[in-house]
């Protein structure tokens, strides 16, 4: 969120929020002013009557993942993290702006040498992802892969184990002798153990938690920098979701990869992420690095997502719940002026109906889009 | 306080791949009015098919083959369809998981509600039956307007509250809400959460919340029941089983939960619930235990009374061990 336009990518100093461990400038993917719009059906005459409106899902979004580091994309449904995530993932063409995933080194074994979309950016290489096509696209979808939401639908229920794991490996133009030893190795890496018992199995036959695991296995088995998760846990039982997060955590430290992990359950992404950004409308409202965004939210709506979630305490059952929110999130097809939270927003004032914040730093590593962020984060009721 | 509903000995059967299955098996609990219970349990533990033993709707080819369920003093498993039927729906309502996404998209919400109506009371009439809706309405918190559009037109919050109204419009003794938040954005659960509380407060309503979710069983229930491959193993007051659980799949589940404040630990439960067609011997939750010693698998715990209404079954849960 903190202004990454074109130039700041030549000379990027404390502006960029940074990981002390990461040095600046490490990003692995990075987004500039990305935006998508939704154009709805229309009939003919509606079309020559007045121009169309523009559902907007995503409506300027900068984000950075850094080397090595879990970036959470926390927001509800519909607040266009799911656009985000098939944008970067290229399944989806941006309206505008630019993502820029940072190659690193490239391995030149195979086929994959001529990128030609990919420019000189100062000294590091970078793909364009907005404008990949044909072998670039191979490439880069060799690079960052996907885990999805759901494991009950993701997998063709016709392969095995085997044949969903090996299907990544045979597009890629990995040799068949390598196959076996790559896929057994990920299996045992993802815990599908024994593996003898678990190749030739359907998905339909493993828990829940196992097919997660295959999602990831599948991820995983090409090797990849970078994985984009889309609300991997949500559709788990409580009783094993801690299971996939270890697990997750312990393939970042391990293969050393990238991570955006998309999801609207603040706790768990607590458990995970590094940083966090919030999303809320089509814009990020929030940035900061995970302990401070929940401990000292700067952004009225982190502040009343935090409210919203339900704590297994006992001493809940006599309160009731104290939302610091009105209303419902509006249609992205009618954004509201200004700051786009206001009509929710018990802080809102007279600045904040007319004029759209911009991303205001108030502490090192921590943004807020909110004229009011540094009284939000102090506290000081609206 | 009077037992509004008690639930003896039950078990709820189905025939899977030629052998037969306890979905639910010997739970026994009773409800006093006003109060509420919270059923929790991971998925396949049978929270859903209790509900739906309750009000009489078991697919066949499943059944009730042991217990009774006595709504009001009468057993209504023995009773005559007809009449067990107008128990039920008066008595008791039922908000099935994901009803806000069937609302029927080709009829208003007032043709929806006024369809209730008529289905349970004849002979009302119909300007009766629209106060009666606009009344139930109200109490969700929802204008008058709101009747006249289409389920389309609403957003999640609204339609849940809709399915809210509706079930509480003939005024039931109990409501039954079979996950009533999942689905829904966090702050729409939230506030979901809040009517809920409301009308327990204001209303009386008395409540069998099942949900997965521990953090609303704190929310909305008095008393807590966590069930285990079909059977209660531990049955409390929210404060003593939440504060001191004495059975360790409690224990182990409440620190799965991932929590805002606190320490930032990863905890879970390994490996899964029983294939039900083969549970194992002695303990079901033996498998997974930590705590697993070999009585654990030769004998199979019983539900013991502790103090005037913890129930636990396990036969470690009084060495402090957790």
């Amino acid at each position: 969120m903190p202004s990454l336009r074109g130039e700041d990518l030549v000379t990027p100093h404390q502006e960029v929020a940074a990981l002390p461990i990461i040095p600046e400038r490490e990003f692995a993917l990075r987004t500039v002013d990305l935006t998508r719009y939704f154009y709805g059906r229309r009939g003919l005459l509606s079309q020559l009557k007045r121009p169309p409106i523009p559902i907007r899902a995503v409506d300027g979004v900068n984000l950075t993942i850094q080397r090595e580091e879990i970036l959470g994309l926390v927001g509800e449904s519909s607040c266009g993290k799911s656009t985000v995530v098939r944008l970067i993932a290229g399944l989806l063409k941006p309206s505008g702006g630019e993502i820029l995933y940072r190659s690193g080194t490239v391995q030149p074994s195979t086929t994959l040498v001529a990128y030609p979309d990919s420019t000189e950016h100062g000294s590091i290489e970078v793909l364009h992802v907005e404008k990949l096509q044909g072998e670039s696209i191979k490439f880069y979808r060799s690079q960052v892969s996907l885990i999805f939401q759901d494991p009950f639908s993701s997998f063709d229920p016709r392969f095995t184990v085997r044949g969903i794991l090996e299907e990544p490996l045979s597009v890629h133009g990995v040799a068949e002798k390598e196959r076996r030893g790559l896929i057994e190795e990920i299996l045992e890496e993802t815990r599908l153990t024994p593996v003898s018992e678990f190749l030739d199995r359907y998905p339909h036959t493993l828990s829940g938690g196992q097919r997660q695991r295959l999602g990831i296995a599948r991820a995983l088995v090409l090797d990849p920098r970078m994985v984009i998760a889309d609300e991997p846990v949500s559709m788990l039982d409580v009783a094993i979701r801690a299971q996939i997060l270890e697990l997750l955590l312990e393939e970042r430290r391990k293969r050393r990869i990238s991570m955006l992990f998309a999801t609207h359950d603040l706790s768990a992404a607590r458990q995970i992420c590094d940083r966090l950004v919030v999303m809320y409308l089509g814009k990020l409202v929030e940035e900061g690095l995970t302990a401070d965004v929940i401990q000292s939210p700067a952004h009225p709506y982190t502040l009343a997502l935090i409210a919203a979630v339900p704590d297994p305490e006992p001493a809940n059952r006599s309160r009731i719940i104290d939302l610091p929110i009105k209303g419902e999130i509006p249609s992205a097809l009618e954004v509201p002026s200004g700051c786009r939270f206001h009509p929710r927003c018990p802080y809102a004032g007279e600045q904040c109906r007319v004029e759209e914040p911009p991303p205001i730093k108030i502490d090192d590593n921590h943004y807020s889009a909110c004229w009011f962020a540094e009284k939000v984060k102090c506290g000081v009721a609206p | 306080m009077s037992k509004i509903l008690s639930v003896e000995d039950l078990r709820v059967q189905y025939p899977s791949q030629g052998s037969l299955i306890n979905a639910v098996d010997s739970v026994s609990f009773s409800l006093n009015r006003g109060s509420s219970l919270g059923i929790t349990g991971e998925s396949g533990s049978g929270k859903s098919t209790l509900a739906h033993a309750i009000m009489g709707i078991i697919p066949s080819p499943g059944k009730i083959v042991e217990g009774r369920i006595l709504a009001g003093g009468e057993d209504i498993t023995a009773m005559s369809s007809t009449r067990s039927e107008q128990i039920k729906g008066d008595k008791i309502a039922l908000i099935f998981q994901g009803a806000m996404n069937v609302l029927n998209p080709f009829y208003t919400i007032n043709d929806q509600m006024q369809e209730t109506i008529r289905a349970h009371r004849r002979r009302v009439s119909k300007s009766q039956s629209g106060t009666l809706a606009e009344e139930s309405m109200a109490k969700v918190r929802l204008g008058p307007e709101v009747l006249d559009r289409f389920p389309h037109e609403l957003s999640g919050g609204m339609k849940q509250r809709v399915v809210i109204a509706m079930a509480l419009m003939l005024d039931p003794d109990i409501l039954i809400a079979d996950e009533p938040t999942s689905s829904l954005d966090v702050i729409v659960q939230a506030q979901i959460t809040n009517l809920l509380k409301d009308l327990q407060r204001t209303l009386g309503l008395t409540l069998i919340l099942i949900t997965h979710d521990l953090g609303l069983v704190a929310e909305l229930s008095d008393f807590v029941a966590v069930m285990y491959a079909g059977r209660f193993v531990e049955y409390g007051r929210l404060t003593e089983l939440y504060g001191a659980p004495k059975h360790p799949y409690t224990h182990l589940l409440l620190r799965s939960v991932q929590r805002l404040s606190g320490p930032n630990v990863l905890s879970y439960i390994s490996g899964q619930p029983p294939n039900l067609q083969s549970p194992p011997n002695g303990c079901r939750f033996n498998p997974r235990c930590p705590y697993v010693q070999s009585k654990c698998i030769d004998e199979d715990p019983q539900l013991t009374l502790f103090g005037s209404s913890h129930q636990v079954a396990c036969h470690r849960s009084e060495e402090k061990i957790w």
